[in-house]
């Protein structure tokens, strides 16, 4: 499934400029980082994000970036990433972020091209493995299945700090444009869902209409203390088809008919609130999203019209022992309905959340490369678009366990 | 089981990790290039500047902050003023890199490369630790 837009021109302009910008500039000047990831995930029951029931490996991410500042006020750049989880990704590279960054001032600078969506604390940096401690962030807010989605928006954005004096400093960003959609996006997982039984066929086409997302923090003057809001929203198309049988009449009995489906998804309004507190080696954060969509279909029954109002919050804890060791944990609760949030309307009502206690062990081995050891006791499956194929009992609660490895320069 | 085993693995990892946490204790000069005008800034500004947020002098001339690779000197300024942990300023910095919002300021492996640095780019600012007598070819900065 491949995704083509009007944005992906505007991208790959963007990505144009930038590179007569850097061969403009002495090779010296150009800052060269990157990192590979490699993770390991077994769970006790279901297959989650991958085939973790049997254990998986897949589950990497590769990503190399390139930056110069062509003038005082004037930095391009862009990273390339390949990543695969599971059917996602499979390491087909893409432009995770390509911008011009033209800085006006402290207070306010103008960004172009494809810049990552200022989502809660965390959102830009989901991929930056060496800049948490956990392998997986809480997926109550930061869902994987929303990650090709969420990741960036192909467009022009502003940005600056603000100095509030002595009620502290004031950040701000803001992007407006649209998004690019790969086949992990949630429009195949929406339509799969609304398809229900009946298998997606082919390829999903997504066309964005437009995106856009505000984010506001506030380093308060309490040291270490930060707080923050942002919301976005989205609307676009995507088009599908899937196979039904059909009864054709004796002799010939049914058949496989290629059907569209098609959908209109308009998020009008997907926020999250965010804190963190950092005292010396301790962090400590939590996060409330809730997201209000509503999906117009297409079908060969009809039309219908359905409705999406998923949320969720975390708080985690982490401390960093020394410049090795790092350990961190945090409660994640997560809601695919929140107005049956005590499942009265599932067959069991475990289906109604998911409610995920993680621990993680972060070894710094080198100054470029990190390990992790992480462990999740899970209760319930309310996240179940990104379950896959599952031949086993059904279990309320279940456990998974996940090492990764970063290099990273 | 499983759990037990995982329980297991934490414990080895945290009885391998000793308790011993250096502290800062050293004492920094903030050193900027001849031609900057300001004399003197607050502790806050330093905080801005080297963590990307204040780009310009008074003068609109570049601010090019530099730091030292390691080292108790480096531990000490990144104590002092930014409150942060050396491993903290560097992930901080990584966050900014591999998000495309800024870049890191150039490092050094020694004072002297720090001095020689700063003494021959325009709007240069770094850090070395204190001395006697202050390298003639740089100006100290006040930090009020």
């Amino acid at each position: 499934m491949k995704t083509y837009g009007k944005t992906t021109g505007c991208v790959l302009l963007t990505v144009t400029l930038i590179l007569a910008g850097t061969l403009a500039v002495n090779a010296n000047d150009i800052n060269i980082h990157g990192s590979v990831s490699q993770a390991y995930l077994k769970s006790s029951a279901y297959n989650y994000l991958t085939y973790t029931a049997d254990g998986s490996w897949s589950y990497s991410e590769a990503m190399l970036n390139f930056s110069t500042n062509v003038s005082d006020n004037l930095r391009v750049g862009a990273q390339l990433l390949g990543r695969d989880l599971g059917p996602s990704g499979q390491n087909v590279v893409m432009i995770d972020w390509a911008f011009g960054d033209y800085n006006v001032r402290d207070e306010f600078g103008i960004r172009a091209g494809k810049v990552k969506m200022p989502f809660g604390f965390y959102n830009t940096s989901r991929d930056v493995d060496m800049v948490r401690t956990s392998i997986l962030l809480p997926q109550s807010v930061y869902s994987e299945g929303f990650r090709s989605t969420m990741n960036a928006i192909a467009g022009v954005g502003v940005y600056g700090n603000l100095d509030g004096g002595a009620s502290g400093e004031w950040e701000y960003e803001a992007v407006y444009g649209a998004m690019e959609f790969d086949n992990e996006s949630f429009a195949p997982a929406y339509l799969q869902q609304m398809s229900g039984f009946a298998p997606l066929i082919g390829e999903v086409t997504t066309e964005s209409k437009y995106a856009w997302a505000v984010a506001l923090r506030w380093n308060t003057p309490l040291e270490g203390l930060r707080m923050g809001s942002s919301i976005c929203g989205l609307n676009m198309d995507a088009m599908g088809k899937y196979s039904i049988l059909v009864n054709m009449g004796d002799p010939t009995g049914y058949v496989n008919v290629p059907t569209d489906i098609s959908l209109t998804l308009d998020i009008p309004e997907w926020w999250v609130l965010s804190a963190e507190y950092s005292y010396g080696n301790l962090t400590l954060a939590g996060e409330f999203s809730r997201l209000f969509a509503d999906l117009d279909l297409e079908t060969p029954m009809g039309p219908m019209e359905m409705k999406d109002r998923r949320g969720g919050y975390y708080g985690q804890g982490s401390y960093r022992l020394n410049d090795q060791f790092e350990l961190g944990a945090y409660y994640s609760v997560f809601y695919p309905n929140w107005a049956d949030r005590e499942g009265e309307n599932q067959t069991e009502d475990w289906q109604a959340w998911q409610k995920d206690i993680c621990a993680t062990a972060r070894i710094d081995i080198t100054d470029n490369w990190l390990v992790k050891l992480e462990f999740h006791n899970i209760n319930g499956v309310g996240d179940d678009m990104y379950f896959r194929s599952w031949d086993g009992d059904v279990e309320e609660s279940w456990t998974m366990f996940g090492v990764k490895s970063t290099f990273f320069f | 089981m499983k759990t037990k085993i995982i329980a297991a693995i934490f414990l080895l990892v945290i009885s391998m990790t000793g308790l011993g946490l250096e502290t800062a204790s050293a004492e920094t000069l903030i050193i900027v290039n001849s031609a900057v005008a300001e004399s003197a800034v607050d502790a806050e500004m330093i905080q801005k500047i080297f963590l990307g947020k204040t780009k310009k002098w008074e003068d609109k001339t570049a601010i090019v902050p530099v730091i030292l690779d390691e080292g108790p000197v480096h531990d000490a300024f990144l104590d002092q003023y930014l409150n942060k942990s050396a491993k903290k300023f560097s992930t901080f910095w990584k966050k900014a890199v591999f998000t495309g919002t800024g870049t890191p300021p150039s490092s050094f492996a020694t004072e002297a490369e720090i001095i020689a640095f700063v003494a021959s780019n325009k709007g240069a600012i770094g850090y070395i630790g204190k001395v006697d007598a202050a390298p003639a070819n740089v100006k100290v900065l006040v930090v009020n």
